[in-house]
């Protein structure tokens, strides 16, 4: 099915959860993470139960250096 | 020098860094160690998918040194609201630089979005320091908005220009009943200095040390003059005159030649 990570156009399994799809991104261990889908954040321990459905929008922000 | 509390915290420092600009993730760490700061920003931005998350973290994770998220990028009260979850979300912390300045050229704060936010936020517990113009009426709406200080900024970000508002901040400093915190435009440490001999609590600093040619010495020079200008303000300077008054005594101790 198809989400969207950032705007981005990504094909990912049906019912894929949160967890997962940070494992694929390589992301599962990265600090200052916050995560969201269709404007409502998943919290870290809603990570793995999570479902994604087609055409979702996920927002993947960190931490960067700013004033 | 005497301790700073906001909120639920006290700082040994009146001097606090931005993360921005820095050529380097470890002259960023340098600097803000050589700045004795303990309160340092960092802003929020999307992962990029093919360069992976920024380890800048990793240089921030100073003995002593505590994040202040910032919602930088934001326009409204509504997108400020989501950043600061986010923010929360991603670093474990309540505390939040409220900023919303949807112009690019000038990036002046939006008070009335930022009023909005603040009143949100409040509901939602967060440590709220809103980066605003150095307007003495807001201040005080903020205050009853359940922020736990204020940030009226010296001139526009980045610019160096020092304290352009300063009649204002004297307004401000006056009438606060939360720390007063001097961000935006301080450019060389006597600004900084400045601020602090006006009465500010604290002053929020960051292209001044980012760009200069050595950003860690510019770090202790700073870390110098806010503690100068702390210790002036306490002291109780003397009155401003038109005339002299003789500081050596006038007594004529020659005779006419």
């Amino acid at each position: 099915m198809v989400i969207f990570i950032n705007d981005e156009k990504k094909i990912v399994e049906q019912d894929i959860v949160v967890a997962t799809l940070l494992e694929e991104l390589k992301l599962t261990n990265s600090p200052g993470m916050a995560l969201a889908v269709n404007n409502q954040i998943v919290l870290q321990q809603n990570r793995a139960t999570t479902i994604l459905k087609e055409n979702d929008k996920v927002l993947i922000i960190s931490a960067a250096k700013g004033g | 020098m005497d301790k700073l509390t906001i909120a639920d915290k006290t700082f040994n420092s009146r001097l606090f860094l931005g993360t921005g600009k820095f050529s380097s993730n470890q002259l960023m760490q340098d600097s803000i160690v050589a700045s004795g700061s303990e309160l340092v920003t960092v802003a929020l931005k999307r992962v990029d998918m093919k360069s992976g998350a920024d380890d800048m973290l990793k240089h921030l994770n100073i003995p002593g040194v505590n994040l202040l998220p910032n919602t930088s990028g934001v326009r409204n009260a509504k997108e400020a609201v989501f950043a600061a979850q986010l923010a929360a979300e991603a670093l474990g912390t309540k505390w939040l630089k409220l900023e919303i300045h949807p112009d690019p050229k000038y990036l002046l704060p939006d008070g009335e979005e930022t009023l909005k936010a603040c009143y949100e936020l409040a509901k939602e517990g967060f440590i709220i320091l809103p980066y605003i113009h150095a307007d003495p009426v807001l201040c005080k709406k903020l205050e009853d908005a359940g922020a736990s200080a204020v940030m009226p900024l010296g001139s526009p970000i980045g610019t160096n220009q020092g304290l352009k508002t300063k009649e204002f901040l004297k307004i401000i400093i006056e009438q606060s009943n939360l720390p007063v915190i001097v961000d935006a435009g301080i450019g060389v440490p006597s600004h900084a200095a400045e601020a602090m001999e006006l009465g500010a609590d604290a002053v929020l600093v960051n292209t001044a040390i980012a760009v200069a040619h050595d950003p860690v010495q510019m770090g202790e020079a700073f870390k110098m003059s806010v503690q100068a200008g702390r210790i002036g303000h306490l002291s109780g300077p003397g009155a401003v005159r038109q005339q002299a008054e003789a500081s050596s005594p006038l007594t004529s101790f020659l005779s006419e030649l």
